[in-house]
């Protein structure tokens, strides 16, 4: 952390247009991953319940994620 | 989506004119220009195509030119601007002047196209054009199609056409049926549902697999009779198919038809959408009034558009019999015996382009205010809003009955967006469902909207029962969230984190590091110091390094990325910090290998992903570890070695015929192996020739 005319500014690394899945809880973020058309497209895991998906995957994991009866909101698509 | 306002600047025909232009050969380009503009020689082809193209939306230069043009071309102008349409088939073109230029063939076309009012569709054409008579010339052989200057098509709107008059009456005690104009736009919202389900894939020959035009025939909705015909509509669920392509509702790619967006003319009012729905008529290829979507014969836009002509120069308020616009229409060739009462009794009145009444045993018309709006060429056409609102009924049983009295198209494309039509009637039905209301928030509605929305046109309060499964549908949304392009920043340590999340400047919490932005110009940089940024649309940066040992890699955290650690623990595992610097470590083991090969990590992909991440191909150690067992077996021998003083004596023992035979394997320059059985020979070889050597 610096400081710049008194303001705190924090050292922080900006990743852009990364592809996330929020679930509502861990349990459901293991539902997803137990789910092998699902897992193969989640390439990370950055909590228990935020998954990082495969860049360019988007698409695909939401049509898997309704095939699964999920209603998944897609957060400000363009 | 339809083209309907004729003198904005900024018009797609405007466009499609000026890519003509760009491939005509310089002096076609030269002689259609000198129609407009008063040339100059040193003006290239590039600047007379500019200044032609400014001149073609400059309404001076317009009635300028316009009345170079012969009354019959001036006609056929005022007829296109008439049926709302800037690209037109040849063939329309030709019924047009059968009747406004009978017995002269297209020369009238030719006269625009020569003049610059109309211009050839020359889309995937590369070849440039040098006549306008080359290209007429190959008629014959394929449809070919025009776009016309749209404001010189509005501002022929003075020209008579010279038609020949409509018998007609008063009929005083007539009552006019007039349609209430929401047909077509209900059909095009259930098309529109019904392709989002499922997009319908298309032939090589641009038809539809036979499982979906047996799907689209067989649709409840799509395939029935209007609710309020007068007239036969043959292939009802084709025609809204193609009014649902031409209004931009069905996008058709090269291998299905998918979903596009509800018009925005809806917004406008009924008046608007109407006149689109016109032009999207006006456009529609391969569907008929009376054939359906068999194909030839006129034009069914040419003989559209002239019957609204023709019925224009009737008094206001006097009524023609459909069956004199029949035989008024003779004149068409290869027209249809009725084609004028198909139009007029069929899509003619559900698009309320005509009032009609029974007299006498026969079907009377007669323009309504929107036909009348059309043929004036105004775009706009203002026509009675509901009086009241309150026009549905929210059941309990999650069925909405909706009066369409009090339609409008805004409410139309709302409900289309969260719920499902059952029926299409004077009455009409919809479904709430958990998929028809998640897709519904998911186009943009918010529950409030929808709840309120029900509420401001619902004759009764909404039941709890509904109210309860809207609230569950959309509480089940939130369970899942998936951002397409998040922006996370990643903090040094959680305390900044949450610090930064009390202050507000981030906005929710991802991992113990990790905080997430909802969008990129939310980011304050005034709070932020950047030391590293990651695109993850973009290449993959080189962002690991392998050390000497071909096992242990090292991160560099300034370029690599989220994705990074969880590719590296499927066949390393992290070291503990070293005190020299505080750069992670990983390190590959004969155990994180051997898990790896079970997750399918073969040589080849971790071969792939180091040169991607690091430069450079997999060490040759971790090769060993991975797939050393793979290699041929290895054999140990024992063997005596030779060692000579230099590598010329070796060079003579290795090429002499009587020693070659004897050396098994050359070492190194100075080293060579021999066979124990060779041992004794090779040395007595060796002392004839005075070579001497010494026990080791």
């Amino acid at each position: 952390m610096s400081r710049t005319h008194g303001q705190t500014r924090y050292a922080v690394k900006l990743h852009r247009r990364v592809v996330l899945v929020l679930t509502e809880d861990a349990m459901l973020a293991e539902e997803l991953l137990a789910r092998k058309k699902l897992a193969q497209e989640i390439a990370g895991r950055l909590s228990d319940r935020a998954l990082l998906v495969r860049p360019g995957r988007v698409e695909a994991v939401v049509e898997e994620l309704q095939n699964m009866g999920q209603t998944p909101q897609v957060v400000g698509r363009s | 989506m339809p083209d309907v306002d004729f003198t904005a600047a900024d018009s797609p025909a405007l466009a499609a004119c000026a890519a003509s232009l760009a491939r005509y050969a310089e002096p076609l380009l030269r002689s259609v220009a000198g129609r407009w503009l008063r040339l100059r020689t040193q003006w290239t082809a590039e600047e007379l195509r500019e200044r032609l193209q400014e001149a073609l939306a400059n309404p001076v230069a317009v009635d300028r030119t316009l009345k170079s043009l012969s009354p019959a071309a001036r006609r056929l102008l005022r007829l296109m601007a008439i049926g709302l349409q800037t690209e037109w088939r040849l063939r329309a073109l030709a019924d047009l002047l059968a009747v406004v230029d009978p017995g002269e063939g297209i020369a009238a076309v030719r006269e625009l196209l020569e003049a610059g009012f109309l211009y050839p569709q020359l889309a995937g054409r590369t070849s440039q054009l040098t006549s306008i008579a080359t290209w007429l010339n190959q008629a014959p052989g394929q449809p070919l199609s025009v776009v016309v200057v749209p404001l010189a098509a509005v501002r022929a709107r003075g020209e008579d056409l010279g038609l020949t008059s409509l018998p007609h009456d008063d009929l005083a005690t007539a009552t006019p049926q007039e349609a209430d104009g929401f047909e077509w736009l209900l059909r095009l919202a259930v098309a529109w549902q019904f392709v989002r389900e499922g997009p319908l894939r298309r032939t090589q020959q641009g038809g539809l697999f036979k499982r979906d035009l047996d799907r689209l025939q067989g649709h409840p909705l799509l395939s029935t009779a209007p609710a309020e015909s007068i007239g036969a509509v043959p292939s009802p669920e084709m025609l809204a198919v193609a009014l649902a392509k031409a209004e931009g509702v069905l996008h058709f790619e090269p291998e299905e038809i998918r979903a596009g967006e509800l018009p925005d003319s809806w917004e406008d009012g009924l008046g608007t959408a109407l006149l689109s729905l016109w032009s999207a008529w006006t456009g529609v290829d391969g569907w008929d009034p009376q054939r359906g979507g068999e194909n030839g014969g006129a034009s069914p836009a040419a003989v559209a558009t002239l019957i609204v002509a023709a019925l224009a120069e009737v008094p206001d308020g006097a009524w023609v019999r459909a069956g004199h616009v029949d035989a008024w229409l003779e004149a068409v060739p290869d027209v249809a015996e009725e084609a004028g009462t198909s139009f007029l009794l069929g899509i003619g009145h559900q698009l309320r382009l005509v009032q009609a009444t029974r007299h006498r045993n026969a079907w009377w018309v007669r323009l309504g205010p929107v036909g009348r709006a059309v043929a004036s060429l105004s775009n706009r056409v203002t026509l009675d809003r509901p009086t009241f609102e309150q026009t549905l009924l929210v059941q309990p049983n999650l069925e909405i009955l909706l009066y369409r009295q009090g339609l409008t198209p805004p409410l139309l494309a709302r409900l289309t967006r969260f719920a499902e039509w059952q029926t299409l009637g004077l009455a009409c039905t919809l479904r709430l469902t958990a998929d028809s209301v998640y897709r519904g928030l998911e186009s943009g509605e918010t529950l409030n909207d929808i709840v309120r929305l029900l509420e401001r046109h619902g004759t009764r309060a909404i039941s709890e029962t509904v109210l309860g499964s809207l609230r569950s549908w959309a509480s089940k949304r939130e369970r899942v969230l998936v951002y397409p392009s998040a922006v996370l920043l990643e903090f040094r340590s959680e305390e900044e984190l949450d610090r930064a999340l009390r202050q507000g400047a981030v906005e929710q919490k991802v991992s113990d590091r990790i905080g997430l932005i909802s969008s990129e110009d939310r980011i304050d940089y005034a709070q932020f110091r950047l030391v590293g940024t990651r695109d993850y649309l973009a290449v993959d940066e080189r962002c690991v390094e392998v050390n000497g040992d071909g096992l242990t890699v090292t991160v560099n955290e300034h370029k690599s990325d989220l994705l990074l650690t969880s590719e590296l623990r499927r066949f390393a595992e992290p070291l503990p910090a070293t005190g020299t610097d505080d750069r992670p470590r990983y390190r590959m083991t004969p155990a994180t290998l051997a898990a790896a090969r079970t997750q399918g990590w073969d040589t080849k992909a971790l071969n792939t992903w180091f040169l991607r991440r690091s430069g450079d191909a997999l060490s040759a150690t971790a090769k060993l570890l991975l797939a050393g067992n793979e290699a041929p077996a290895s054999r140990l021998e024992q063997m005596t070695v030779l060692r000579v003083p230099t590598a010329e004596l070796a060079d003579g023992i290795v090429a002499w015929a009587e020693t070659r035979d004897l050396i098994r394997e050359r070492l190194a320059p100075t080293l060579m192996a021999v066979g124990s059985d060779d041992v004794e020979t090779l040395l007595a070889r060796l002392a004839s020739l005075g070579v001497r050597v010494e026990p080791g």
